[in-house]
């Protein structure tokens, strides 16, 4: 040891001999210690580990059931052109066919002129003459 | 190690424990006091757990460093955030405590006054071997330093310490 480590040292006791003696009273145990915290187990370790990932099977399953493609219903619309309303009965008005068909003189059905869709664009022959 | 042992050490390293948070913090004796007692709950509480690769003291004081370390950061961070609020709030200095400078005689203030010029690394190795009869290898343990490392901050620590105190003019 040098004299200026020597010297060094007596400063430094010094000034501890001042800071021990200003140095507050040791106070014991605090109240609010509690017991030292114990290592954990392997075996409890292993059954947090077995909780966690059952808890994230749990939440995988959970989340594949949710997004599973919901199935068709019973008895689809094929097609939009093969939809018909339910109100379509109501266009079905009383004598509809005579509007959508062209009439012809004296053929009449009880009473009625008879629809001459079949004739359309036909001549109309004369009967011959016996 | 039991409780009731472990009480029984930290009362009886209770002084020189002091004296290192003292360092620790700047020589701000309020600070100090509240590091220690963090230090004993941390260990009391089994939070810091003594595992035997050292000394307890090295260990002990390993402990209280880090604990200051802690607390400088949480008072720098609370600075940080309620600056604009609290202006009055201290700001955390590296100057020491003047209420503790008055108290000590003229040649321990030069001393405390020498060791602010310090390197942190330094004034922490020449405290733990000058003030707490550490060895160097002991010192390195506490500030988790290689031992080469550790040696090199002290020869230098001590003549910077060295050409300081001369300058100052306050004899032994």
């Amino acid at each position: 040891m040098t004299a200026n480590d020597r010297d060094l040292r007596d400063r430094f006791a010094v000034l501890r001999r001042q800071e021990e003696a200003q140095a507050p009273r040791f106070t014991g145990r605090p109240v609010s210690c509690r017991e030292p915290v114990r290592p954990r187990s392997p075996a409890a370790l292993l059954a947090a580990a077995a909780c966690l990932l059952a808890t994230a099977a749990a939440g995988l399953w959970m989340r594949t059931v949710s997004h599973r493609p919901q199935p068709e219903p019973r008895n689809p619309v094929a097609s939009l052109m093969e939809w018909k309303p339910p109100t379509d009965f109501l266009l079905e008005t009383p004598g509809h066919e005579l509007l959508r068909t062209v009439p012809a003189i004296g053929a009449l059905q009880n009473g009625l002129i008879a629809p001459t869709h079949h004739r359309r664009n036909s001549q109309v022959r004369k009967p011959v003459l016996p | 190690m039991k409780q009731t042992d472990l009480q029984g050490e930290l009362e009886r390293m209770h002084t020189a424990s002091f004296g290192w948070a003292l360092l620790c913090c700047n020589h701000h004796r309020e600070e100090a006091e509240e590091v220690l007692q963090t230090t004993y709950l941390k260990v009391l509480e089994g939070k810091a757990m003594f595992g035997g690769e050292s000394s307890l003291r090295t260990w002990l004081f390993s402990v209280i460093r880090r604990t200051a370390a802690e607390q400088r950061r949480r008072r720098w961070l609370r600075v940080q955030i309620f600056d604009q609020w609290q202006a009055c709030l201290p700001v955390p200095s590296h100057a020491p405590d003047p209420e503790h400078m008055a108290s000590a005689s003229e040649n321990s203030r030069a001393l405390l006054q020498a060791l602010t010029v310090l390197s942190a690394r330094q004034r922490e190795v020449l405290h733990l071997v000058f003030y707490q009869d550490l060895t160097i290898g002991e010192a390195a343990q506490v500030l988790n330093l290689n031992l080469g490392t550790a040696r090199t901050h002290f020869d230098r620590g001590k003549r910077h310490l060295r050409k300081i105190l001369d300058s100052s003019g306050v004899q032994p």
